[in-house]
């Protein structure tokens, strides 16, 4: 604490222009906030966010030695920041400011009974006033930066990831688990919108990785382990002594690993992660729309991979002609309980894999472009070619591809006994009964989370209902985990097309190379801290941490103790009622702090 | 305020979800009770059982938890306040409290018409179930 007193308080309260004083007697709210034994000066003026608002808090702080500042105004999430640093250049520390939201959750809200808003504001104020005098003052932690990235991943999300890394002049290690760069985009066909050939498109890629002097590429490489934090993680590497590289593949791909990148790497130290370990596709369970029951039954990317290489005239799968194909959506997505089989143990994946429409109709067209005579019959639920996908729906109509929207919850019948035959009702044609006999079926099989319970154990990461990575906002920080310095990019985070992963790994980049260019990182002080006065060390707190954050060291006289490490903690805050002894509290969001607020907002207010 | 149809509600929100959600609110100007009063949390995962009792004792009538849900950006939150809120319950029992005045849900970032609608709804049960004492 500064050597000022506590208790000198200054308070200012925003008309926002009349956003909050139409509805709130903002003068009133000053003057009965001025009767507080805690304030020094209660202000309202019209706009405080102004360059006039902002001098005027910053001169009253000077004049008269405030040591606390509340502005009650708009929501925090505008203007917080605005505030913070306005107190902090008049000599206070920042993270004892106080805002308190009157427009938003106040006079937006409250817009016929003056009154009521008026005392609600007066309420909220008191509660800031009772909270910010017991505020600690914080600084923020710093930490050296190692400016090295990691992508774990080598498909193309992870590869423009780096790529993207790379050119902001980083260095960059890219970690690819198997013996070429590419990932599963070297098994499908052309890409939406420009129709690239898929393989052209990693070759693009992998020409410029490797003509970047800042990548440096280890292959056939698993991360087995990590430690550290942001600024300095470790990676513990296996090369996979037993998987070869496949040196005809890597010719035509043009991969060639450096001397400095053949190096048996057990470790690395890096500043930041990316993580983009891709997609696993959905494999059909036995009898599944007739899936190993019968070889006519195939999914989605086996039809790609085989039509990729196909030179006949005719096509001919599994030694038979085909003239008739069924394809059917939405296997392993949007699964409804109790209608769609599910293997031991597996958990409802009630989501939309987004790009299997698209993929395909687009097949469909492929087919109808290869082999004009061939009838195709697309059963669906819902056709998701969303945007301009369009096309490809549009494109498949003119192809006179037959559609027979089949009903959620009344799945297409395969007979495999014979001929095979395929059952389902068309809502289409209100409920009509239709059974086709066809050659060939092609299930559109989920994409589904690849599972690496290693990797997403070590890091400390969280997954989602559907077992994708969950980042920390899915609006707000799209593509940062919950760990700091930990980044997602592509399909590890859930469904996307290849356009849509690149993206994301270009968003991913420009987050990790910010960090990266710092020598020094700056962290949350709002972390969890430890009264080692209190702490008997018998470890609730432990069981409660998802993050590795709390750890139990000996002191004098065989005594434990509970020690943080800042820069693992995420400020959750899980542990602090774990400790029965209340000794381990959350800078910033102390208990007593937050109840002395709440029962400051509950006083009798007299107007 | 006319307690018996004013019941004093402390809304817990999150940062991450609920508190934009409640923002969301405001900015589309839906009005509802303004004997509300919202605290901002990370995740309300950190209040241990005694701090809903003593905001009651304090002069709650309601405590509306708006948290992030399985959304939640921390691991495995939101299935430890649940347990949590369970423990509340059982001891709002032994204080003559009912159940109805304690609400867990999750409110999302954009969630402004949910958020009022579900308050409201709150509210009602708050006032509905409020013990006699009180509601006379």
């Amino acid at each position: 604490m500064n050597d000022k007193k506590l208790e000198k308080l200054g308070v200012y309260v925003c008309h926002c222009g009349g956003n909050i004083s139409d509805y709130v007697n903002t003068s009133k709210v000053a003057e009965v906030i001025q009767q507080e034994p805690e304030v020094h000066m209660a202000k309202d003026f019209i706009f405080m966010c102004s360059d006039a608002g902002q001098k005027m808090i910053a001169e009253d702080i000077k004049a008269n030695d405030l040591t606390h500042v509340i502005v009650a105004s708009c929501s925090p999430r505008l203007h917080h920041m605005t505030f913070q640093k306005v107190v902090s250049e008049a000599g206070i520390n920042p993270f004892t400011y106080r805002h308190v939201n009157i427009r938003e959750q106040v006079s937006w809200v409250t817009s016929h009974d003056e009154p009521a808003a008026t005392e609600k504001a007066i309420r909220l104020i008191r509660g800031a006033i009772s909270a910010v005098v017991r505020l600690q003052e914080l600084a923020a932690i710093e930490k050296q930066m190692i400016q090295v990235g990691a992508v774990i991943g080598g498909g193309v999300s992870g590869m423009t990831a780096a790529l993207d890394i790379a050119n902001q002049g980083l260095p960059v290690h890219l970690i690819e688990s198997s013996p070429v760069l590419g990932g599963r985009t070297l098994d499908l066909d052309k890409l939406y919108p420009y129709e690239i050939p898929a393989d052209k498109f990693v070759q693009n890629l992998i020409k410029k990785i490797n003509s970047n002097e800042n990548i440096y590429i280890h292959l056939n490489t698993e991360v087995v382990d990590t430690a550290g934090t942001i600024g300095d993680f470790t990676l513990k590497l296996k090369r996979a002594d037993n998987k070869l590289v496949n040196t005809e593949e890597m010719q035509s791909f043009e991969i060639i690993e450096n001397e400095s990148d053949a190096i048996n790497v057990d470790e690395l130290h890096v500043g930041t992660i990316t993580i983009a370990t891709g997609f696993d596709t959905y494999v059909p369970l036995d009898g599944e729309y007739g899936y190993g029951k019968s070889k006519q039954v195939i999914t989605l990317p086996d039809l790609i991979m085989h039509l990729n290489s196909y030179k006949k005239k005719r096509l001919e799968i599994n030694g038979k002609i085909i003239n008739k194909v069924a394809m059917i959506h939405c296997v392993g997505s949007r699964q409804i309980e109790d209608v769609h089989p599910l293997r031991e143990g597996a958990t409802l994946n009630n989501g939309c894999s987004r790009t299997c429409c698209t993929a395909t109709l687009q097949q469909a067209n492929r087919l109808k472009d290869m082999f004009p005579d061939i009838d195709i019959y697309d059963l669906y639920r819902d056709i998701r070619t969303y945007g301009e996908k369009e096309v490809y729906y549009k494109k498949a109509s003119e192809n006179n591809v037959i559609f027979i929207k089949y009903p959620d919850e009344e799945i297409p019948q395969v007979d495999t006994n014979g001929s095979l035959k395929i059952r389902t009702v068309d809502e289409l044609t209100y409920g009509l009964e239709v059974e086709v006999e066809v050659d060939l079926i092609v299930l559109a099989v989920a994409m589904i989370p690849r599972a690496k319970p290693r990797l997403i154990e070590t890091l400390s990461l969280a997954t989602g209902v559907n077992g994708f990575l969950q980042e920390a906002h899915v609006k707000l920080q799209p593509v940062e985990s919950p760990v700091d310095g930990i980044f997602y990019a592509g399909t590890a985070q859930g469904p996307k097309d290849v356009r849509e992963s690149t993206m994301s790994a270009s968003a991913t980049s420009v987050k990790a190379s910010t960090l990266l260019k710092k020598e020094i990182v700056e962290l949350s002080p709002y972390i969890a801290e430890v009264n080692t006065e209190i702490c008997d060390g018998n470890g609730d707190c432990i069981t409660q941490c998802e993050y590795n954050a709390i750890s139990i060291v000996p002191i004098d006289d065989g005594k434990k103790q509970a020690i943080i490490t800042p820069a693992l903690c995420v400020s959750c805050g899980a542990c602090v009622p774990a400790c029965k002894k209340n000794a381990i509290k959350l800078n910033g969001y102390e208990i007593t702090t937050i109840l002395a607020e709440v029962k400051a907002m509950v006083k009798e207010v007299i107007l | 305020m006319d307690k018996k149809n004013n019941p004093k509600i402390l809304i817990i929100s999150t940062d991450a979800c609920s508190y934009p959600g409640i923002d969301n609110a405001g900015q589309k100007h839906l009005e509802y009770s303004a004997n509300t009063y919202v605290i901002r949390t990370l995740d309300p995962v950190i209040f241990p059982v005694y701090f809903y009792l003593e905001a009651f004792d304090a002069g709650y009538d309601g405590i509306y938890i708006a948290s992030c849900g399985t959304d939640s950006p921390y691991k495995n939150t939101f299935e430890k306040l649940s347990a949590r809120i369970e423990l509340v319950v059982a001891e709002m029992k032994k204080r003559g409290l009912h159940y109805s005045q304690i609400k867990l849900t999750a409110i999302c970032t954009v969630c402004a018409d949910h958020f009022v609608h579900e308050l409201n709804e709150f509210i009602e049960g708050v006032v509905e179930n409020m013990p006699p004492k009180i509601k006379a």
